[in-house]
């Protein structure tokens, strides 16, 4: 018995000389941050901006995973300017002003019917679902070994005349929706 | 029956001593507890701002997902099965029992049309004690018979997001009477049942099941759903001349919400009402007896209300907080009892560093019984009970090897008024080897602890044919709990990527389990009276192991089989040569088999089929049983699912299980034929 509570005592010692922190954080905070920091690697056409003043838009559609993660994120950030405001959106139809939108989890025909809407608008689509890049999304979150990566459908950005910086394109996995990865 | 055998050598531990011991070990915990709670709070370093680093860094940073992910089955410790939700559905079961023969190594054996007995590793009865069964973080193990009534908890299959069965103990996180295995039963959240489901079956058995089931949300972080439903199923016919059966009639009603109001937090609540006719009377006044005989239906009605937080600090540490109510109240006008209890729960999840992975815990739970018997039933349980139990957990995972071996300590500290501190170590070892191969192996010790009928109850059973006495079971409430020390080990391997093999072996040394010290009693009447009282003078050991392979042949089929070996003996202590184990050792079949094939040869269409091989048991006269069960599934459009169904297609009826020696036979399972339709709007 002595012995048992040597170990339990040794476990604890264990536990307390607890080395450095690797860093940590919940999903949609890394989440939150990828937005911004793809808000920073893509360039949108002129028109997507009404004036110089506008604000820069990041909404949600749908589930909002974020909470206030995402307002906390963008408070005080802008962009070439332009002062980035989070929203949260109950329909694709309001998304018309947006310049980076979430779609979060969700079945393939309620973002399919989203991205439908979207269609030739400069907005840059993210979402976090197996099927979000073969339904036409440009940028999609996938978990691997407990980090956010993400992979990219180059053709669809460009079909919305978006302009994806090659730094984004060097950490990303490139996905041809008509043959698989490159 | 009574089995000699050579007893295991390295059984730890006298009764007296280890719970001296168990105290002991208690004293010091408080004390370093608050040394823990430092090192846990050193941990919580401020959050470095996200939005600041690069991308490269951010592709760096580790995430701790609000909802536990599952765990890498390669990585996990322990013998684990999960039985997905595609396959409950493809199954084409519409019982949670019948929905367990899809595990590896679980004995399921149906007795009635609403009364299984369900165990793994053995020790199968009607109230199987050794397995406990919780429902999305609620138990379902009745203290007071210590066993699991499955009628209670006709929960809609098509909520179950999964079923995790872990064969082998996992007292040193879940507590007692996790001894030979865990069934965690879990819902699926809101979010994944959005929008409206019907669903209606009839058949030969069912005579009729309705599921209603809506989801709506606030389209931003908070998800609900509500469901109904009702099932009416028919008697299996009885035994002729004996019992005429009864059938199963249950009405059920439930919610779930989940909200999510921060990212760093989120918060359930669930809760449901049952109420129906179960026929199960004779075997809840004597549950290990289990007796089978005429008797009233039984009334069941009850309900649950459970709320769950969890919150993720800065630093990564998770921490959840869970309460429930939950009360079962069942009985005719021969016998009934109410149970009402309160749990509460800590969790305190800290991923230290990358290579250690701690967790601690505490929960409290509160159970009141009120149990009544008429008087002419003779049978009387002590009618007012009231249990505290209290527990501390520690568990500590560290990676000696980083990705390659990890070692987990912990143990359980758990009070119970009965038998007092029950102490349940554990200590695993995972060894991956190769990226897609790993060994474990396991040392572990658990309790079962006495139930409220096993401590007070008084009854007088009439004398059974073809038997000399009549007798009287005495309860005691003396009784120690029954104690395992398991030793197990595992290997996993994915040769493929299409194929996974599993396997894995145990031995089990069981000290104290509860038994009937038999003594002859001069008392006037035509028979001899044989006095039983309960004791803890029987021990045993198991072994045995499960192997289970997985092979997606193609997109369109993929193939599932399990084989598990089960063996032992028993028998009396060197204390008393009296004890008699005819009560204790309910046993399982020796040899058990399964392959699955599940086919999709056109979109939309499923074509499944399950064979079972279940040996004859060793004990009772149940001969071996091979069951095939197909289904066809049609999916017609996104809103139309159709399903026929056969159960037991080789043969009209069988024999699965027999309740006791001498209580004789049980009903036989017939074949049983149905169709389901499922709307989804």
């Amino acid at each position: 018995m002595a012995r048992r509570i040597l170990i339990a005592a040794c476990l604890l010692a264990l536990a307390m000389t607890a080395a450095a922190q690797s860093p940590r954080a919940p999903e949609y905070q890394v989440k939150a941050a990828f937005l911004y920091n793809f808000a920073k690697f893509v360039e949108w056409p002129s028109p997507a901006f009404p004036g110089s003043s506008a604000p820069f838009r990041i909404c949600v559609l749908g589930r909002d995973p974020f909470g206030d993660v995402l307002t906390n994120v963008v408070q005080g950030k802008s962009i070439s300017g332009h002062a980035i405001l989070s929203m949260h959106l109950q329909s694709p139809a309001e998304a018309r002003s947006c310049h980076v939108l979430f779609l979060s989890q969700s079945d393939p025909e309620t973002l399919k019917q989203g991205l439908d809407r979207l269609r030739g608008l400069p907005i840059l689509t993210v979402g976090e679902s197996a099927d979000f890049l073969a339904l036409g999304g440009m940028i999609n979150f996938v978990l691997e070994e407990d980090r956010v990566r993400f992979e990219i459908n180059l053709e669809a950005a460009e079909r919305h005349r978006l302009k994806l910086s090659s730094k984004l394109l060097a950490v990303a996995r490139l996905v041809n929706v008509g043959g698989g990865a490159n | 029956m009574t089995v000699q055998t050579r007893w295991c050598i390295p059984c730890l531990g006298r009764n007296r001593q280890s719970r001296f011991q168990a105290t002991l070990a208690l004293t010091f915990i408080p004390l370093l507890l608050p040394f823990a709670l430092a090192g846990a709070l050193l941990a919580q370093q401020r959050q470095p701002d996200l939005s600041e680093l690069s991308l490269e860094d951010l592709l760096k940073v580790r995430i701790i997902s609000a909802a536990k992910k599952e765990q890498d089955l390669l990585q996990t410790p322990a013998a684990v099965y999960v039985i997905s939700a595609e396959e409950i559905r493809r199954s084409g079961v519409t019982t949670l029992p019948d929905a367990l023969r899809l595990a590896p190594g679980v004995e399921v054996a149906q007795l009635s049309s609403d009364t299984w007995a369900v165990s793994i590793r053995g020790f199968n009865a009607v109230y199987a004690n050794k397995l406990l069964v919780l429902i999305d973080g609620r138990s379902v193990y009745s203290s007071v018979f210590s066993g699991v009534l499955w009628n209670e908890h006709d929960l809609m299959l098509d909520d179950v997001e999964r079923i995790e069965v872990i064969r082998g103990p996992g007292a040193s996180v879940w507590g007692a009477n996790a001894v030979n295995g865990v069934i965690n039963i879990i819902t699926k959240p809101a979010h994944e049942t959005q929008g409206g489901l019907l669903t209606l079956a009839g058949g030969s058995y069912d005579r009729g099941v309705g599921q209603a089931r809506y989801g709506g949300s606030n389209g931003r972080n908070l998800d609900y759903r509500v469901y109904g439903k009702y099932l009416n199923r028919n008697s299996l016919g009885g035994i002729p001349g004996r019992y005429e059966g009864s059938g199963w009639d249950m009405t059920r009603g439930g919610f779930r919400t989940d909200w999510t109001p921060a990212t760093h937090d989120s918060l359930t609540a669930e809760g449901s009402i049952y109420g129906g006719q179960t026929g199960q009377i004779a075997y809840q006044i004597v549950p290990p007896t289990a007796l089978v005989g005429p008797a009233p239906l039984v009334d069941s009605k009850g309900g649950d209300l459970l709320l769950r937080w969890k919150h993720i600090l800065a630093g990564g540490s998770e921490m959840s907080w869970q309460g429930y109510y939950a009360r079962a109240g069942r009985g005719n006008f021969i016998a009934g009892q109410n149970e009402n209890s309160l749990d509460l729960d800590f969790q305190h999840h800290l991923p230290l560093s990358l290579r250690q992975d701690f967790i601690w815990g505490g929960s409290f739970r509160t159970t009141a019984v009120h149990s009544h018997t008429v008087d002419f039933a003779r049978v009387t349980i002590d009618p007012d009970v009231r249990l505290q139990l209290f527990s501390l957990f520690l568990q500590d995972e560290v990676a000696i090897v980083p990705q390659k071996l990890w070692l987990t300590a912990g143990s359980k500290f758990e009070h119970n008024d009965y038998t007092g501190w029950e102490l349940q170590p554990s200590l695993r070892l995972l060894w991956k080897f190769r990226p897609r191969q790993a060994l474990w192996a396991a040392v572990s010790r658990a309790a079962r602890t006495p139930s409220v009928y096993e401590t007070s109850v008084r009854l007088p059973m009439p004398a059974p044919p073809n038997f000399p006495f009549a007798g009287t079971l005495l309860g005691n409430p003396n009784l120690e709990s029954e104690s395992l020390l398991a030793y197990e080990m595992g290997y996993r391997v994915q040769p493929a990527k299409r194929i996974w093999l599993d396997a894995t072996t145990f031995y089990n040394c069981y000290r104290r389990l509860v038994s009937e010290s038999a003594s002859l009693l001069p008392l006037p009447g035509p028979l001899p009276q044989l006095l039983l009282k309960m004791s803890n003078e029987v021990r045993g050991q198991t072994y045995g192991g499960e192997l289970s392979a997985s092979y997606t042949v193609s997109t369109l089929w993929n193939l599932q089989g399990s084989y598990s070996l089960l063996g032992g003996g028993w028998g009396a202590g060197p204390g008393d040569r009296n004890a008699i184990s005819t009560f204790v050792v309910g046993q399982a079949p020796r040899h058990q088999f399964q392959i699955r094939s599940g086919l999709t040869p056109l979109t939309g269409l499923d074509f499944d089929t399950n064979l079972f091989y279940v040996s004859g048991w060793p004990a009772y006269p149940v001969p071996s049983l091979t069951r095939m069960d197909s289904r066809v599934g049609w999916k017609a459009n996104p809103h139309l699912q159709l399903d026929f169904v056969v159960q037991n297609a080789l043969q009209p009826r069988h024999t699965e299980f027999l309740s006791s020696v001498f209580g004789g036979d049980t009903e036989l399972v017939k074949r049983a034929v149905f169709g389901k339709i499922t709307l989804q709007f």
